[in-house]
């Protein structure tokens, strides 16, 4: 008999075996999650089925992060129980016997249960996903399906999953019982990850225009898939030091750091598989060896807090440090006692001491060295090649305005204009775009290196230049900066006072080819995006949006810049399409305003909306007269506008409607019969629908609104009692105008009475 | 053939089997005994695979044995510690067998848990002790090894299980030419069931012969004569464990039954008893030629 290719790696009937052992914690963990799956649409469904009505459904895209609940379930409680499941038997005599004199190969026997645990794994997550996905088509039908970011969000977690299971491989097979397998899988997992992270963001806190997770490839914290998320969970609060993305998303370094790490730790674990002595089962490890560096490990992770500490203060001396010590000492103690049932030789733990001071000692003389290093770096203009500057970087802090003042940001939705109302440009679209445009544009580049090197030098001489500044007033704004020379990417902070920021926006947002590759950006289809826009149906947003985006596209680059740096607030917008897409791995959206600058989407966005809603404001009318004994709440809302461009700036935008306001609401509360008439036989009679007036003097684009409430208060809460709220759009001219307002006078003076 | 070379096992300081050499031949059943910490299931894992050797070698059919699935394919092992799979019944067990036994045979699986009255969709651990090597040893001989591989399995049958297990073992040996190494620190469970018996001895191997020859060629000699005598009269005879009560002699003696019976005729004796040995009474008499300090009521072997 020859060693076939499935005796080598993976025999069939050993991996259908693991799949039978693993039966019970896959169908357990199935039925849960189904539950949860099948429960969580519904939940939505019922509570929300109330307000839903034909043309006001909220299209949006099914956020992936609906996922992560579940998914962290089955990759920090599932994974590891099928791992100790499937290769506990190397703990006990009687079965690490067994599976050591089966005719298999042991690297077999490790690739085949490996396998049985991923498939696992991957059967759990398809059936999740896959009933998600389903019972949000059924019960949610609101909420749009990215099937591709769907998959690709389930791909990397079950990678993760991988990584996890090799992990507990490697733990697993070092040691001889389940407690110091978990430990030490535990320690494999975290520990290295966690001194990346220490040791960057100790050298980002001793140098600020460091970003921790960016100060290579492998510190983003996204290179682990297994713990990022607990990382991304910690981070949440720090957004400004985070440079990896929402864990799970994309294919980018994370996936294939990832892939290969999950690669090294099967190999490690078969190593350390195939190797270990059958006679090690029951014993707390395979080799002693082993035993003092996990030991070693949980004393060094506790101390690194020491160092963490020192670094950040460089308070050299203090009783926090000897109580902390203490306590590592004494988890390494308590470690060994458990392990061993002996107090000698936990005792004998305390030995590590020195090894564990010179740990520490090390670590800290590698910060600083680090430290000095980049303290020291200046950047030369010549050698690099191009720039990014993301603007969003400050999101969770504050950015700056301007004229000096300071605005929130919003974190997911971007305008494509600005929607402030206090008129100040902050973050939009433009800005939102190009954070990752590649500018080659020699003066930006000179401007911003000699702003970051001037920086760097002030911050040397005197440690932490102007800190106060630059973290507790608002008179600086710091933005990410990407320099891109032969050696890659390097991410650093740029600071820059009110002037250097403004001048910077000013020289960036003047370039042509940037305003050209943000206006290029808009995606074109609308199969791209998910869209949402309020009165439409889906069909008709998709194509009202590929309508506006060619319009858009249409618009000459300084057209384009104009506009996108209006307040929406001047502008003379009838709606607004959301556009949802994800954008560097989470979900973004967009709104787009529809103005008359983009005249075929403004007529057709009124043309779709009157469609859709003449009709259903005059059936709601009848509905209020037919049962008029009843308490009704109505009011009717008027509004009117009317804007002219000059070629690319909107000159004027008129509110002239009723009493000097744009808009005028009118409660109609135990109207009558015949005034009820008298508003439907207006409404249905009058035909001022000749929108090819708009913009010009004396005419009027109306918009009408009526909400109707039953037995309760206007603007109540209490939505069980609301009937319904529709509205169309009128051309009004002067003449028109007049009939409205002495219609809508008759009826105010009715309610008077 | 199953053959080790200076084979030798050390568990940190403590030397387990040392430097054990042997050769077992096919289509036997080869028994080994010893005391407790003799080296006996060291041994067992060691021909096994399950250990891997620190020094020597063990091959069979000239073939090394660990983390080798082509003889593997070939053993199959009743450890003294079995293992079942939680939840297991003697059902679930063979199919995990059969999917790494390719020529685990479900039907002679069946069959012999009828023989043995064990309910195969039971789970296991409601089984007694013995109930439960009664499982092992009908999935181990189900799987139709060419060798078999026994850890005191002996152990916790009562005397009829026993004996019928004695019985399959030799029937599988003699119909299908298997071969089948027994351990166990009593003797006489072994001596009406093995063809070759090897003594292991804190980590060594003592002694290693088939059990026809050692019984045929040892035997108790009771003789008396009519006159006056001393012990070199048996000067010419192999013997030992000399002792003379009044003018009767007694003695073990090593060589052939016939040829010593005429020799002591020749000497006009008065009385001459000639009369077999048990096995512990062989191995005790060996123990003392090899010059061993060997008390075997000391070693659990006397059964």
């Amino acid at each position: 008999m020859k060693t076939t290719l499935k005796n080598k790696f993976i025999n069939p009937k050993l991996f259908v075996q693991g799949l039978l052992q693993l039966k019970v914690a896959g169908i357990a963990t199935i039925v849960c999650s189904t539950i949860y799956t099948i429960l969580l649409p519904i939940i939505a469904f019922i509570e929300s089925r109330d307000n839903i009505e034909k043309f006001s459904l909220n299209y949006r895209l099914l956020d992936v992060a609906e996922m992560f609940l579940p998914l962290m379930i089955v990759l920090y409680i599932v994974t590891p129980i099928m791992s100790i499941l499937l290769f506990r038997f190397m703990h006990k005599r009687s079965s690490s016997d067994f599976y050591h004199s089966i005719p298999v190969k042991r690297s077999c026997i490790f690739f085949s249960y490996m396998a049985s645990i991923v498939t696992w794994v991957t059967i759990i997550i398809l059936v999740f996903s896959t009933t998600l996905c389903l019972m949000t088509t059924i019960f949610l039908p609101e909420y749009i399906l990215d099937i591709p970011v769907i998959i690709m969000y389930n791909i990397n977690a079950i990678i993760a999953c991988i990584l996890m299971a090799a992990v507990f491989g490697i733990g697993l097979s070092i040691t001889g019982t389940v407690f110091s397998g978990y430990v030490t899988s535990m320690i494999i997992l975290i520990a290295p990850r966690l001194l990346i992270t220490f040791i960057c963001n100790m050298i980002a806190g001793l140098n600020k225009q460091i970003i921790a997770e960016g100060m290579a490839l492998f510190t983003r914290n996204d290179c682990n898939m297994a713990l990022s998320p607990i990382l991304y969970l910690f981070n949440d609060g720090y957004y400004e030091y985070a440079v990896s993305n929402i864990p799970f998303m994309g294919f980018g370094f994370g996936t294939i750091y990832s892939i290969l790490l999950a690669i090294l730790y099967l190999f490690i674990g078969l190593f350390a598989f195939t190797k270990r002595p059958s006679e090690a089962a029951g014993k707390a490890y395979s080799h002693k060896i082993f035993n003092f560096i996990t030991k070693l490990s949980i004393g060094y992770v506790i101390t690194l807090f020491i160092v963490y500490i020192m670094v950040e203060t460089e308070e050299y001396f203090s009783t926090t440090y000897l109580i902390i010590f203490a306590f590592a000492l004494i988890s390494m103690f308590v470690y060994e006692v458990i392990l061993s049932k002996s107090i000698k030789r936990g005792l004998k733990s305390f030995l590590s001491t020195p090894i564990l001071i010179a740990l520490d000692v090390v670590t800290i003389l590698c910060i600083f060295a680090i430290s000095h290093f980049i303290k020291n770096e200046q950047f030369d203009v010549n050698d690099i090649d191009y720039i990014k500057l993301d603007y969003r970087y400050t999101d969770y802090v504050f950015s700056l305005a301007p004229d000096g003042n300071l605005s929130e940001l919003h974190t997911s939705g971007i305008d494509f204009i600005n929607s402030s109302t206090s008129g100040y440009i902050d973050y939009d679209y433009f800005d939102n775009k190009i954070d990752d445009y590649k500018i080659y544009d020699r003066e930006i580049i000179e401007y911003v290196i000699s702003a970051y090197n001037s920086w760097c030098s002030k911050n040397a001489e005197s440690d932490y230049y102007e800190y106060e500044y630059y973290y507790y007033f608002d008179y600086y704004s710091d933005i990410k900066l990407t320099i891109g020379d032969a050696f890659g990417d390097t991410e650093r902070i740029l600071f820059l006072d009110t002037e250097q920021y403004n001048h910077l926006k000013s020289l960036v947002s003047q370039n042509v080819d940037t305003n050209s590759y943000v206006q290029n950006s808009i995606p074109d289809s609308a199969s791209d995006v998910v869209l949402d826009c309020d009165g439409l149906t889906y069909e008709q947003i998709e194509e009202l949006y590929e309508v506006l985006i060619a319009e858009y596209k249409a618009l000459s680059p300084e057209v384009f810049k104009n506009f996108i740096r209006y307040n929406i607030a001047y502008t003379d917008y009838v709606g607004t399409i959301k556009a949802y897409q994800y954008v560097d791995d989470e979900i973004e959206y967009f709104i787009l305003p529809i103005t008359s600058l983009t005249p075929k989407a403004f007529n057709m966005y009124i043309s779709y909306y009157n469609e859709n809603h003449k009709e259903d404001v005059l059936n709601l009318m009848a509905e209020l007269k037919k049962d008029l004994d009843t308490d009704y709440d109505a009011s009717l809302y008027v509004g009117a506008l009317n804007a002219r461009w000059d070629n690319d700036t909107i000159y004027e935008v008129e509110y002239p409607f009723y009493r000097n306001v744009h808009y005028a609401t009118l409660n109609l509360l135990h109207a009558t019969p015949s005034l009820v008439d008298g508003a439907i036989n207006y409404l249905s009679g009058t035909d001022y629908t000749d929108f090819s007036q708009y913009g010009k003097e004396g005419y009027y684009l109306a918009y009408i609104r009526f909400e109707v409430y039953k037995d309760s208060t206007l603007y109540s809460d209490d939505y069980d009692e609301y009937v319904g709220q529709t509205g169309f759009y009128m051309m009004l001219d002067k003449k028109a105008d007049a009939i409205l307002i002495e219609e809508l006078q008759r009826l105010e003076s009715a309610y008077a009475q | 053939m199953i053959k080790t070379e200076q084979l030798t096992k050390k568990f940190d300081k403590y030397v387990a089997l040392d430097n054990v050499s042997c050769t077992i031949p096919d289509g036997c059943i080869c028994g080994i005994v010893g005391s407790n910490g003799a080296g006996k299931s060291t041994l067992l894992r060691l021909l096994t695979g399950i250990y891997k050797p620190d020094s020597g070698s063990v091959f069979i059919d000239d073939m090394p044995v660990f983390d080798n699935p082509l003889i593997k394919s070939k053993l199959a092992f009743v450890p003294d510690d079995l293992f079942f799979t939680p939840g297991a019944t003697i059902r679930k067990m063979s199919n995990l067998y059969r999917s790494v036994f390719e020529k685990f045979d479900m039907d002679k699986c069946k069959s012999l848990a009828e023989s043995f009255k064990l309910d195969i969709d039971k789970p296991i651990s409601t089984f007694s002790k013995g109930m439960k090597r009664q499982s092992t040893t009908l999935l181990t001989l189900a799987t139709n090894a060419d060798y078999l591989f026994f850890d005191e399995t002996f152990d916790g049958f009562d005397p009829i299980v026993r004996n019928y297990v004695k019985s399959i073992i030799c029937e599988d040996v003699l119909e299908r030419k298997s071969t089948a190494i027994i351990t166990s620190h009593s003797l006489r469970e072994l001596e009406d069931v093995c063809d070759k018996l090897a003594l292991l001895h804190k980590g060594g191997l003592i002694l290693q012969s088939d059990v026809d020859n050692l019984k045929t060629s040892h035997f108790k000699v009771q003789v008396a004569f009519p006159f006056e005598y001393d012990e070199g009269i048996f000067n010419g005879f192999d013997y030992k464990r000399y002792q003379r009560i009044g003018s009767v002699s007694s003695m073990i003696v090593k060589g052939n039954r016939d040829e010593t019976a005429a020799a002591l005729s020749k000497l006009n004796p008065i009385i001459c008893d000639i009369l077999p040995l048990t096995l512990e009474e062989v191995f005790s008499y060996e123990m003392e030629t090899l010059e061993y300090n060997f008390d075997i009521s000391l070693t659990g072997m006397e059964g």
